[in-house]
C-alpha cells in the first residue's frame, strides 16, 4: 500500500515537473536578429536555394504541394522572393546570389502564368463561376507577382520588371476602383483582404520606385475598410467578401496576421491595432508555448485549405500559427515569437540535412513563411525611409 | 569439478529478470521509457519523420500514396508523443521513487 502510494505520488510529481520544464527543451535563442541573418534563417534559406538550383528536388517538392493546393506552389515562390529581398539588405555580400534566385523564380512564374494562364496557380473552383469584374483577373496572382517585382526592383532596378510592374499596378488599381469596397476578386466574386492588402503594399512600393502617387486611393481604401470590412464583434478585418462588399468569411487567422504585416507599410497605426486585436482574439500561449486559432470565439467558420489542420481542444490552427510568426515579427513581439518558435520546434519536426533545415510537418510554403518572418524588417523600413 | 560447480551457480537471466520486474518499480519504469525511446528511434531510422507532413495536408512522397503516408505519419506521431511526454515522466517518476524509497528506507530489491 505504502509503495503504491509512493508510486502514484512520484508519478504525479513527475508529471508536474515535466510539464513545467518541457518547453525549455524547445526554446530557441537565435530569434529575430535586428542585423545580419540568424543561423536558423540561413539554414532555412539554404534548403530553398537548393530547391531552386536542383530541378529534381524542386519538382518533387512542387508535386507534393500541388497535389493538395496549387496556390501553395505560387505562395512559396512569393514568400521566398520577399524573404530574399530582405536578406539582400541584411547581407550585401550575398546580394548577387539572392538576386539571381529571385530573377529565376520571377521569370519562371511569369512564364508559367503566360503559358498555362493564371488558373495554373489557382484552385479548381476558380473555373466554376463567372468573374464579376471585367476583364477577369485574380488579384491573388497580380498582387503577389507585383510585390515580387516591386521588392526585386527596390533592391536593384530592372527595366523589364519595372514595365511589368507598371502594367500590373495600373490594372489592379482600375479593377479595385470598380468595386464599392475598392477590392478586386481573388476568385470569382470572392475578394480576400489577404490578397488586396498585398496588392496595396505593392502599389505603395511601386509609387516609391516610379514617383507615381496613389496616396489618395490608398487612403480611400483604408477609410472604406474601416467602415465596411470590419467584423463588429472583434474589430478585426474580415477575411473574404463579395465584390459588392457582402461579408463572406469573418476574421480568419490565416489572413489577418499577414494582412497586418502588409498594411503596416502604409498605415502602421491601423495595422498595429489589427495585430493587437488578432493577438487578443486568436493568439494563445501556455507554459512557454504559443500558437494561434483560425477563428475568434465569436465567429466559427468552415475550415478551408488555407486553414490547414486545426488541432482540437487546444484549437491550434496550423495555417494561422504559421502566419502569426509574420505578425509577431512585424510588430517586434519577441515574447510571442519565442513561444511560437517553441511550438514549432516541438511540433514542426525539424529535419537537418547537411547545413540546411526544413520542417517535415509543413511544406515549402510553410518554410518560406517562416524564413520571411525571420528576416523581414529592413525592406519595409527602407521603403518608408525612401517614401519620406 | 570446478566446471560442475560453475554450471550449478545461478546465472543472471535477462528475460526472467525483465519478466519479474514490476512495471511500477524504478527499474520497470526505466525499461518502459527505454522501450518507448527505442521504438521512436527505430521509426526515425526508417525515415518516417517526413510523413508528419500530413499535419499540413502535404504528402511528401507522392509514390507512397495518401493512405499509407497518413498511416506512417500517424504511427510516427504516436511514437514521438510517447518519447517526449511519457518517457521523461517515467524517468523522473523512477528518480523520485528511488529518492523516496531511500528516505523512507524501503528496499528497492523487495519491490
Amino acid at each position: 500500500m505504502k509503495r503504491k502510494l509512493i508510486g502514484w505520488v512520484s508519478f504525479f510529481l513527475a508529471t508536474i515537473i515535466w510539464s513545467l520544464l518541457f518547453h525549455l527543451f524547445f526554446s530557441s535563442s537565435d530569434i529575430l536578429q535586428k542585423e545580419g541573418i540568424s543561423s536558423h534563417a540561413n539554414a532555412l534559406a539554404k534548403r530553398h536555394l537548393k530547391l531552386w538550383v536542383v530541378p529534381k528536388l524542386r519538382k518533387l517538392e512542387l508535386e507534393s504541394m500541388r497535389s493538395t493546393n496549387a496556390e501553395w506552389d505560387f505562395m512559396g515562390r512569393s514568400f521566398l522572393v520577399w524573404a530574399l529581398a530582405n536578406m539582400a539588405l541584411r547581407d550585401s555580400s550575398q546580394k548577387k546570389e539572392y538576386l539571381y534566385v529571385m530573377d529565376q523564380i520571377i521569370d519562371e512564374t511569369l512564364k508559367l502564368e503566360k503559358e498555362n494562364t493564371p488558373y495554373h496557380f489557382l484552385m479548381d473552383y476558380a473555373r466554376f463561376k463567372p468573374w464579376v469584374i471585367n476583364p477577369s483577373r485574380s488579384i491573388f496572382i497580380d498582387g503577389e507577382i507585383s510585390l515580387m517585382l516591386a521588392v526585386r526592383c527596390f533592391i536593384k532596378k530592372r527595366s523589364d520588371y519595372l514595365v511589368e510592374l507598371d502594367n500590373r499596378v495600373e490594372i489592379m488599381v482600375q479593377q479595385m476602383k470598380k468595386s464599392p469596397v475598392l477590392s478586386s476578386e481573388s476568385y470569382p466574386d470572392e475578394c480576400w483582404t489577404f490578397c488586396n492588402s498585398i496588392a496595396l503594399a505593392s502599389i505603395k512600393i511601386h509609387d516609391v520606385l516610379s514617383g507615381d502617387d496613389h496616396s489618395v486611393f490608398l487612403k480611400q481604401w483604408f477609410s472604406v475598410a474601416r467602415e465596411k470590412l470590419i467584423d463588429q464583434k472583434t474589430g478585426l478585418l474580415i477575411s473574404s467578401y463579395t465584390q459588392k462588399g457582402v461579408h463572406l468569411d469573418g476574421p480568419e487567422g490565416s489572413s489577418i496576421w499577414l494582412v497586418s504585416h502588409a498594411l503596416s507599410l502604409i498605415d502602421p497605426v491601423f495595422a498595429k491595432e489589427q495585430y493587437e486585436l488578432a493577438k487578443k482574439y486568436l493568439g494563445k500561449s501556455f507554459v512557454g508555448f504559443g500558437w494561434a486559432s483560425e477563428w475568434p470565439p465569436s465567429w466559427q467558420g468552415p475550415l478551408d485549405v488555407d486553414s490547414g489542420v486545426v488541432i482540437p481542444v487546444l484549437d491550434i490552427g496550423t495555417g494561422s500559427s504559421g502566419l502569426a510568426f509574420i505578425g509577431a515579427a512585424t510588430f517586434e513581439d519577441f515574447d510571442y515569437y519565442k513561444k511560437l518558435r517553441a511550438t514549432l520546434s516541438f511540433g514542426g519536426f525539424p529535419v537537418d540535412v547537411d547545413d540546411s533545415r526544413y520542417y517535415a510537418a509543413g511544406n515549402q510554403v510553410g518554410d518560406a513563411v517562416l524564413l520571411y518572418s525571420e528576416v523581414l524588417g529592413p525592406l519595409w523600413k527602407k521603403i518608408r525611409e525612401n517614401n519620406q | 569439478m570446478k566446471d560442475i560447480e560453475e554450471s550449478l551457480k545461478p546465472k543472471f537471466n535477462v528475460v526472467k529478470w525483465f519478466a519479474a520486474t514490476p512495471m511500477f518499480s524504478p527499474a520497470g519504469l526505466i525499461i518502459c521509457a527505454l522501450f518507448i525511446a527505442g521504438f521512436y528511434g527505430l521509426l526515425n531510422l526508417f525515415g518516417l519523420r517526413v510523413y508528419t507532413g500530413i499535419l499540413s495536408g502535404t504528402f511528401p512522397v507522392p509514390a507512397t500514396g495518401k493512405q499509407l503516408s497518413a498511416f506512417y505519419g500517424f504511427f510516427y506521431l504516436i511514437s514521438y508523443f510517447g518519447f517526449v511526454f511519457i518517457s521523461p515522466v517515467l524517468i523522473i517518476t523512477a528518480t523520485i521513487q528511488t529518492i523516496l524509497y531511500s528516505i523512507l528506507k524501503i528496499s528497492i530489491k523487495k519491490i
